[in-house]
């Protein structure tokens, strides 16, 4: 394992912050047992934005749900893997313990910043409410905190919004509010699902913008999720394509966004219209994401891939590559790879 | 292009709701100018996009075009007839709508063969075998199996209810079909699916759409003719090549310059447009976009900008091209 050591290498140059490796997380389903997560690593340093992108439903969201404990035990079950954040693996903590984490150490923003805001309370109390929870601070010392936070996120006249409902703002407004909520307890981690899904373009730049100043900041971690690969490109660092459950492909964006392995990857750039081209048709990914059955011993992909073989059918691929760029494929799974006419390596199917 | 004729005209169209406060004893304390006097021309076979971010009134203008709500003032002309709620059935089957969210625009009760056959019923006197006979084509021709018609939307994906909300609208031949955020629902490549079925379906039937969308790259790839908006009002109409080579409003710049372009060599993305859309409540009451405006000049606060044709075909509302200035 090449690779591994390679990692091992560079994270000795820098302490990573996460750590989650061999994640797995299963939802009950009538049928059985779905594998949502199956198997996903991830590392994050220290002042860098990952971008986990991924169609609806291929787990992007269940991983970070599952690394703060946020999934519904009921119907979804943690099978294995660790995550390590400050030497403490997260999913053996009680969740009394998990609940200082929260906030704290790794703090989380949504889609929807009307539905993440509660309507009954101003929006000086919510976010003096987690600095209260989470520190010794007087009244007025958690006021002033808020309104230097407020004016953290580019809010205006802090010291008025203080005392205003999360309706009296606009939709950009209230998200740069809960940004500074995440923000309030000097988190390390901040996790942002889908924050710019609801917003306008021009307002989702500005937001875009925001994060990535508070990363130069603050060098806080941030992991993003998104479907939008622009957003990926505009401003992540490092990026994981998620497929049925795992990182089908993994690394530098520039390098991900220029070469691209993984079929699905391929697929998923050419299907965006294109900003600054004319395309007569946009190029599809056949089928449709198929609903998956624990254990997985095939290539999840491979029902839709038109580059399949043989091989696909019988064994899952691991990822494989340099460390800047790890592919889960059997057909494209290097660097000598790249090169290849995406549609002319076809492999003959049996 | 070659056959211009028109079919369908907007001209002056104005659109308001009134503001009302109290919750017994209502009152009337202001108006929302949804749509504020938008004219253009919809020509046959092309497709006209809508472009403007939430609030803009695109989804407005395609319900009073589609007839679903009559218009406070202006006129919408489709071949002649004049557009308005409860008009001719034989009119209103010409104009059919798709709308943006697959999941509540089907009702979950009716499997697949009784909405679509739904539109045959109400507009004709066909009977089962006949219906039939209009269904099954159609179902081939947007993807979906013979099976589909005995099951019910929540056994479909996004894209495949989508592709029933599209059948839906097509059974009865209509001439102009307007697409409400068709695929802003939908995950990407089940976008692309659906935006190259609906090229296809355009060139095999002669369609003409009415594209709303607030998503710039989709615009792009799917319109001849694009049209900005802005809390109401139109900033800028260009066929696609000129508004995508000449962006004359200030704010037609600002939008493409917001869109993520996905590749990462290209840093510094998204350059930032200050400030919000103000509440079109309290719209400004010169140029709407002067609060935001880069270029904004001491005139844009104080008087509405003309509609100005800067070249052939090509319309902008914005001072900068007011009287001796021109490109």
């Amino acid at each position: 394992m090449n690779t591994e050591k390679e990692l091992e290498s560079r994270g000795a140059e820098r302490k990573p912050v996460l750590e989650v490796h061999n994640l797995k997380s299963y939802y009950e389903s009538r049928d059985g047992e779905v594998p949502a997560v199956d198997g996903v690593d991830l590392t994050l340093y220290p002042g860098e934005i990952v971008g986990i992108v991924g169609e609806s439903g291929c787990g992007k969201s269940t991983v970070v749900r599952s690394l703060l404990g946020l999934m519904d035990p009921v119907t979804s079950r943690r099978e294995a893997g660790t995550a390590l954040f400050e030497d403490r693996d997260l999913f053996r903590l009680s969740e009394k313990e998990l609940c200082k984490v929260r906030g704290k150490g790794i703090s989380m923003i949504f889609q929807n910043p009307l539905s993440a805001l509660d309507p009954v309370y101003t929006i000086g109390s919510q976010i003096m409410e987690i600095l209260k929870i989470h520190e010794s601070i007087t009244d007025k010392e958690a006021r002033e905190r808020a309104i230097e936070l407020l004016h953290q996120v580019n809010i205006p006249s802090p010291e008025l919004r203080l005392n205003q409902y999360p309706h009296e703002l606009s939709g950009g407004m209230q998200q740069r509010v809960v940004i500074a909520i995440a923000l309030a307890c000097n988190p390390k981690i901040l996790i942002a699902d889908e924050p710019t899904t609801a917003l306008d373009v021009t307002v989702q730049a500005q937001i875009l913008a925001l994060i990535r100043e508070l990363r130069d900041r603050l060098n806080i971690a941030v992991i993003l999720i998104t479907h939008n690969m622009g957003v990926v490109a505009a401003i992540c660092d490092r990026m994981c394509v998620m497929y049925g459950g795992v990182v089908v492909e993994e690394g530098r964006c520039e390098e991900i966004f220029a070469n691209p392995r993984h079929p699905y990857t391929r697929g998923l750039l050419a299907a965006i219209p294109s900003i600054d081209e004319d395309k007569e048709t946009l190029y599809t990914i056949p089928g449709q994401v198929d609903v998956l059955k624990a254990p997985v011993n095939f290539c999840r992909f491979e029902k839709r891939c038109s580059h399949a073989c043989s091989k696909c059918r019988e064994e899952e691929p691991q990822l494989r590559g340099e460390s800047d760029h790890l592919s889960r494929c059997w057909v494209f799974p290097d660097k000598s790879s790249e090169k290849t006419d995406f549609e002319q390596a076809k492999v003959v199917a049996p | 292009m070659e056959d211009r004729e028109i079919i369908l005209e907007v001209k002056d169209l104005q659109k308001d709701y009134p503001v009302m406060r109290g919750l017994v004893f209502q009152k009337e304390i202001g108006r929302v100018k949804a749509v504020n006097r938008i004219s253009f021309d919809l020509y046959r076979g092309e497709t006209l996009g809508v472009i403007g971010e939430s609030g803009c009134g695109k989804t407005t203008l395609s319900r009073v075009v589609m007839g679903l709500e009559n218009a406070t003032g202006g006129n919408v002309t489709f071949m002649g007839h004049q557009v308005k709620r409860g008009m001719d059935h034989e009119l209103r089957s010409h104009i059919q709508m798709v709308f943006q969210d697959p999941y509540s625009s089907l009702d979950p009760r009716m499997s697949v063969k009784r909405i679509l056959e739904e539109p045959l019923r109400i507009h004709s006197k066909l009977n089962a075998k006949e219906k039939r006979e209009k269904v099954l084509p159609l179902l081939e021709q947007v993807g979906l199996p013979e099976e589909a018609l005995e099951r019910y939307p929540h056994e479909f994906s996004g894209g495949q209810r989508q592709r029933i909300g599209i059948a839906r609208a097509l059974i009865l031949e209509p001439e102009l079909l307007i697409c409400d955020e068709p695929v802003s629902a939908l995950d990407v490549s089940v976008q692309a699916q659906i935006l190259n079925l609906l090229r296809t379906l355009q060139k095999n039937k002669k369609l003409t759409y009415l594209f709303v969308s607030h998503d710039m790259s989709v615009i792009r790839h799917i319109s001849d003719r694009i049209l900005v908006m802005y809390l109401g009002q139109m900033m800028e109409l260009a066929d696609k090549k000129t508004l995508f080579s000449r962006p004359a409003h200030p704010y037609t710049r600002a939008l493409m310059e917001a869109v993520p372009v996905p590749d990462p060599r290209i840093k510094d993305q998204c350059k930032v447009l200050a400030g919000e859309i103000p509440s079109p409540i309290h719209a400004p009451a010169g140029c709407p976009f002067c609060t935001r405006c880069p270029q904004a000049k001491e005139i844009c606060c104080r008087e509405k900008p003309e509609q100005k044709e800067i070249e052939e075909g090509h319309f902008v509302a914005c001072h900068l091209y007011s009287r001796e200035e021109t490109l």
